[in-house]
């Protein structure tokens, strides 16, 4: 009958489960494990960008990890932090709680809702991640972005936001390039830039030459991902750039140069003359005045 | 408590005479609604049988005033933990008849009395759009559209002398034959009884209702409307006022008193 006695009992009994690793956790808490996600606004919505890494101690798990996940039509969440937490808090919400609150209500919950509700699961189950909500919230008509703490504290972020342990190299990024009104393809770029940065510093944040970032980009109508290709492509244009500035020659710069050399020769050889050019050559005559 | 049929029956019966037979109506206009019921000066404070959860949704409610409070508490005390869980705009009427429908059923399934009351909860987005649910005692909903009528229970009164007199002789002979049946049975009540007609106010509202109600009403339409129903169809409401409460978007509800003239 009531749902909200049902939505307690079933908090309850994860907090149950769970009571027995508190001091444990509050050690953990202070850090920030393996990972860089970030939002940011741009024009007309959110651009969202996660790598692709999992780590257990020193060790790489997996280069393979998916972690944005689409709560709703036009919202995402992204987790960093333990895997089995964020994976636990996206299971509640989305198979549990917001079906269940939906057909009550009989109404879309939107990005808003969805804050309200991570905080009210993260203030009563102490979940080890951070994770970041972006979303289009059709009631004010504009996009939010929100980022939660393992108390269930939440912040509603006006620009952009980075997580995991990548986090101050991505921040350093965005905060020199953002703009206000920066196009789709501008904020995409600005992504993968700051991934490349978290990259470069962080060892727990796969390079995302190597391993394309899930990137998705959020408008007022829909959620759309960006093809790996175009991953690839923009981090090793990126990267191409930053060593053409820094005048490395041995870098990628160079190496891509040679790598295309042999092409180019075999392309010269295709537009290469049949006979060979002969010079007549010229000869002062006295004779004439 | 063993929940037996005859006391589902005597839990109707109770509910249904404390329900009363005073009639709470609702009337979808142009601009907004309009609630119609009745008020004594002395007993009633303005808007009593009225809550309003947020400003585009209203519960009115029509019975016995402590149920009705009692009610209004409980589920404003839910509303109040929902918006607070999941926000204030995501609370709407589908929800709130599913929570008082299971509050209502249980407590007419469980306990020893039904709640008397029943109410209607208006949910309006815009004038074109306006969700009305009716809410019985029992738990029963109805999904309604236009007009709502609630409370208006079927009453009996005695003839008068007048209209006795006028009553055709084999009708009389058939009430004293089985008045003596029931003597004869042994019950005790069957020498108070006299011949009666019955009244049926909510059912007389409706056919009313459908009959004058009209797509696009004018606010001084629709007040009329729902004056003239409350007047013509429940003959109780003659010597009494009746409060009419307008409701339109974005403005301050508005209360209008009417006294039959």
């Amino acid at each position: 009958m009531d749902i909200l006695r049902e939505i307690d009992r079933k908090i309850l009994k994860l907090k149950a489960t769970r009571s027995g690793i508190g001091a444990e956790q509050k050690e953990i808490l202070g850090k920030k494990t393996g990972t860089t996600i970030l939002a940011l606004k741009y024009k007309n919505g959110i651009i969202m960008a996660a790598d692709r890494r999992c780590v257990t101690g020193d060790k790489i798990f997996s280069d393979e990890m998916t972690k944005i996940e689409e709560t709703d039509s036009l919202s995402c969440i992204a987790g960093a932090g333990q895997v089995s937490d964020f994976q636990l808090l996206v299971e509640i919400l989305m198979n549990d709680l917001i079906p269940s609150l939906e057909k009550y209500w009989d109404v879309e919950i939107f990005v808003d809702g969805q804050a309200n509700l991570i905080r009210y699961i993260m203030r009563n189950i102490l979940l080890l991640v951070w994770p970041i909500l972006a979303g289009w919230d059709p009631y004010m008509n504009k996009s939010r972005i929100f980022l939660f703490e393992p108390l269930g504290t939440k912040f509603e972020i006006n620009n952009f936001i980075a997580g995991g342990s990548g986090e101050p190299h991505a921040l350093d990024v965005l905060k020199k390039l953002w703009t206000k009104n920066c196009s789709k393809e501008e904020g995409i770029e600005l992504a993968v830039e700051a991934l490349l940065a978290a990259s470069e510093a962080d060892r727990n944040t796969s390079d995302p030459r190597l391993h394309s970032p899930l990137v998705k980009i959020i408008s007022s109508k829909s959620i759309t991902t960006l093809p790996p290709e175009s991953g690839f492509n923009m981090a090793w244009e990126q990267s191409k750039q930053e060593q053409i500035r820094q005048g490395d020659k041995n870098g990628i710069s160079a190496y891509l140069t040679k790598s295309l050399a042999p092409k180019r020769a075999e392309k010269n050889k295709k537009t290469a003359r049949k006979k060979p050019l002969v010079f007549k050559e010229k000869k002062n005559d006295d004779s004439k005045p | 408590m063993i929940q037996s049929p005859e006391l589902f029956f005597y839990k109707r019966m109770d509910a249904q005479k404390r329900i009363g037979k005073d009639l709470l109506i609702l009337v979808a206009f142009k601009s907004g609604l309009i609630f119609g019921s009745k008020f004594n000066e002395r007993q009633s404070k303005p808007g009593q049988w009225l809550m309003l959860i947020k400003p585009s949704l209203i519960i009115g409610g029509i019975g016995d005033l402590r149920d009705f409070k009692s009610v209004m508490l409980i589920l404003s005390n839910f509303c109040q933990n929902m918006a607070g869980v999941l926000g204030g705009h995501y609370l709407t009427s589908a929800g709130i008849v599913n929570f008082a429908t299971g509050l209502l059923r249980q407590t007419f399934e469980e306990k020893a009395n039904a709640l008397a009351i029943n109410f209607i909860v208006a949910d309006w987005q815009s004038a074109n759009d306006i969700a009305l649910w009716f809410v019985d005692f029992d738990g029963s909903i109805k999904q309604l559209k236009n007009f709502a009528v609630s409370g208006g229970s079927d009453y009996e009164k005695p003839l008068l002398l007048e209209e006795l007199e006028k009553l055709p002789v084999e009708e009389k002979m058939f009430f004293e034959v089985q008045k003596e049946k029931l003597e004869r049975a042994g019950l005790p009540m069957a020498g108070t009884l006299v011949p009666s007609k019955s009244y049926r106010p909510k059912k007389e509202a409706i056919a009313y209702l459908e009959k004058h109600w009209k797509p696009n009403l004018k606010k001084k339409d629709a007040i009329e409307l729902v004056k003239k129903t409350f007047f013509e169809c429940n003959p109780e409401s003659h010597d009494k006022t009746i409060e009419i409460t307008l409701l339109e978007c974005g403005k301050k509800p508005e209360f209008i008193y009417f006294k039959k003239e």
